[in-house]
């Protein structure tokens, strides 16, 4: 009976315990679809943006920037890299701007870069969020006793979503 | 406003404008009744002014920033009562060991609790005295600081000086600082 009792007890604890690895690797879950959110919403911005740079600018028809969309299944490594290629299209078109006062004067390109800037905010916000999660995971996994399960489980340590060079200090493109 | 309590006075009302934003501002005092037996006895749980200033940043969820010290209905996310809110450690750990964060979004808490805003925060928490609360709730930024004092009463027996006068004029300045600090933060 005592050893049905402390076998109960240590299935009981073992349950709470196995539940908050449970939890905590969810949030990562939950967070890093806050990512493919941000990143899918910059893709159409930086559509829009290409269209309305084409329609304005007609000799840069030929420099049009191959964009490349969220696929299903991408490695937090792969969606880092993404972000960071969105960057530097972004990046192009806006500095193209800079030769075609109408373009940046176009309504439509200002309210572009507004959602981008916006945008930008949400993806470092995101990023930050799944980054911390991801912390609090990988301390997780890493300490007594949830290393034991995390072994049983065949749990690892997750990849931080890595921040452009941009995001590292602050959003840089000025509207004005 | 808040739930669960059982008194709730409010004076001092001043509404205005601010480079641009609305705000409202007033001394307000929350108190229990709590009874036990034939005891009951009336605790004050909150006492301070509490200020509501538009926010232009936009977010749809409720947030709430407050210092651990900082009296409540003992509910996670506090006295807005009936949320489902996560608490949020946020990666400044400074900033977590003076302040508890509660909201229905972690990434909305994100991205309104960006590091400079949480670095604003703190400076405005070390120049003030008494126990700081920050609720980003529907569009706008409450800020309530309970601190045990009710502004902008004289005394009726003795003369307005120079030094009462200067009581309320701080009291001014530290609304006009508040608006001032959330424009910056927006």
């Amino acid at each position: 009976m005592i050893v049905l009792g402390i076998v109960l007890i240590i299935l009981n604890v073992g349950i709470v315990f196995y539940n908050r690895l449970v939890y905590c690797e969810n949030k990562v879950e939950e967070s890093l679809s806050g990512i493919d959110v941000s990143l899918a919403r910059r893709y159409d911005l930086l559509n829009n943006l290409q269209e309305t740079v084409k329609g304005q600018c007609t000799y840069e028809k030929e420099t049009l920037l191959q964009l490349v969309n969220l696929r299903k299944n991408m490695s937090i490594e792969e969606k880092s890299a993404l972000n960071q290629s969105y960057e530097k299209i972004q990046n192009h078109w806006i500095a193209l701007s800079e030769s075609y006062p109408d373009l940046k004067a176009n309504e439509g390109f200002i309210q572009l870069q507004k959602a981008l800037v916006e945008c930008e905010n949400h993806i470092q916000a995101s990023r930050r969020f799944y980054n911390a999660n991801v912390s609090i995971y990988n301390q997780k996994i890493s300490s007594f006793p949830y290393v034991l399960f995390a072994s049983i489980c065949s749990l690892e340590k997750k990849a931080y979503f890595i921040a452009t060079e941009q995001e590292k200090e602050t959003v840089k493109i000025e509207v004005e | 406003m808040v739930d669960c309590h059982d008194c709730f006075y409010s004076d001092d009302l001043i509404s205005g404008s601010l480079l641009g934003k609305y705000f409202i501002r007033s001394d307000v005092k929350i108190q229990d009744v709590r009874r036990s037996g034939k005891t009951t006895t009336v605790v004050t749980t909150f006492e301070g002014p509490w200020i509501v200033i538009d926010f232009d940043k936009r977010f749809k969820h409720y947030t709430v920033v407050k210092e651990k010290e900082f009296l409540d209905n003992g509910k996670p996310g506090g006295w807005y009562s009936g949320k489902k809110v996560d608490k949020i450690e946020l990666e400044d750990m400074r900033f977590n060991r003076k302040f508890v964060v509660f909201s229905e979004d972690g990434q909305e808490a994100f991205y309104l609790l960006t590091p400079p805003v949480m670095e604003k925060i703190m400076e405005l928490e070390q120049r003030t005295e008494g126990r700081l609360y920050l609720g980003f709730i529907e569009g706008k930024l409450h800020i309530a600081l309970d601190n045990n004092q009710n502004a902008f009463e004289p005394s009726l027996f003795e003369p307005v000086n120079d030094e009462a006068l200067e009581r309320s004029k701080a009291e001014i300045d530290w609304i006009k600082e508040l608006v001032m600090l959330v424009d910056e933060l927006d």
